[in-house]
């Protein structure tokens, strides 16, 4: 920039970081607008990819609902196919909310937008991400403990310790990360 | 003129104006060259995009460089690498090391000075960033939203940890 800097200038620096060589071409104006075109498909492509993996999902615990013999399993397995349809359907909603750049906002507001809308997912990610699939896991793994061999009180306690790891670990690896976040929207706001 | 028009020829006076700094910028956020190219190629791609929008409530200079750097945090916060990024008082605080002697050279010097805006926290990268670009304290207040006095503060210590660095081979 030649923009004339006030008293702060301190030209080695600024001459030492404005004279790097050049390595990249320009761009042309059809190549902004196939790569506008190409970002689209990217994201269209990697929601194809969310949505088959949650195809998967379906597909398996549909068969469940459908071939499996205990009606609490397959009552299980319809829970859990309406959860992944609900994460999922989630997922889609927020993903359009991502922040997007436009020159009327500031850096500052954009960065504190991107970071509150990146810790509330987080941070509300036992509800969205992890609630739907407890009533399904629940049903799913009675008929599991009813039909086990041995000491039943045991049984309930491994799917237990089981559940809370799992469940617990998803719930607190996004309460760290969320808490993460807040302490850079607080440094960010001082 | 359509508006695809006007906000393609606004694009090119835009690109043609600011292209380099918009490509030492990217430099400055994304370290691997192939990332690096695109990081370039997905701000263009934003600044095309929100020139459709541009109404004329600032100059197009604040305009591009608040998408640039909007667009360069996006992609940092979405690399998660933020646990290795410092403020500029964290910086300055550490020893990275390098000798006097090594300093002198305009490669090594540019290597260096690079690294260690690659390490600093996207708000402070901002103004270490549009300090080096050569805008005032105005100019850069308005682009980031911080007020004048806090942005005069960071530059205070920018100077004081470029000279630092760099001139004290990295004693601190």
């Amino acid at each position: 920039m030649s923009e004339a800097p006030d008293d702060m200038t301190n030209p080695d620096f600024q001459n030492l970081w404005q004279s790097q060589p050049k390595e990249m071409t320009v761009m042309s104006l059809d190549q902004v607008h196939t790569r506008a075109r190409a970002f689209k498909s990217q994201i269209q492509w990697r929601n194809r990819l969310e949505h088959a993996a949650s195809a998967l999902v379906v597909v398996v615990f549909s068969g469940y609902a459908i071939f499996l013999d205990p009606p609490l399993m397959r009552l299980g397995s319809i829970l859990i196919v309406a959860a992944t349809l609900l994460v999922s359907l989630i997922l889609v909603v927020r993903g359009r909310a991502a922040p997007v750049s436009d020159g009327a906002e500031d850096c500052l507001d954009f960065h504190r937008r991107a970071l509150i809308r990146q810790r509330n997912l987080l941070s509300s990610a036992w509800l969205w991400y992890v609630m739907p699939f407890v009533p399904g896991f629940v049903l799913f793994m009675i008929p599991a403990i009813q039909n086990s061999a041995g000491d039943k009180g045991v049984t309930v306690w491994i799917y237990l310790g089981i559940a809370l790891v799992f469940f617990g670990g998803v719930i607190a690896v996004n309460l760290l990360g969320a808490r993460g976040l807040q302490k850079e929207i607080d440094r960010l706001e001082g | 003129m359509t508006a695809t028009a006007e906000q393609d020829r606004r694009y090119q006076e835009a690109a043609a104006e600011f292209g380099p700094a918009l490509e030492r910028l990217a430099r400055g956020y994304e370290a691997h060259p192939e990332r690096c190219r695109d990081l370039v190629q997905d701000i263009h791609v934003a600044v095309w995009k929100s020139l459709a929008l541009f109404d004329g409530r600032c100059s197009t200079r604040t305009w591009v460089y608040r998408v640039a750097h909007n667009t360069a945090t996006s992609h940092v916060l979405k690399e998660r690498r933020r646990g290795a990024w410092v403020t500029l008082d964290a910086a300055a605080e550490i020893n990275d090391g390098s000798d006097i002697e090594a300093d002198t050279s305009h490669a090594r010097a540019l290597q260096k000075l690079m690294a260690l805006i690659q390490s600093l926290e996207p708000s402070d990268r901002q103004i270490m960033l549009l300090y080096l670009e050569g805008l005032d304290a105005a100019a850069m207040a308005e682009i980031t939203g911080l007020k004048s006095g806090h942005v005069a503060t960071r530059i205070h210590r920018i100077k004081a940890l470029l000279s630092r660095r760099f001139h004290a081979g990295g004693r601190s």
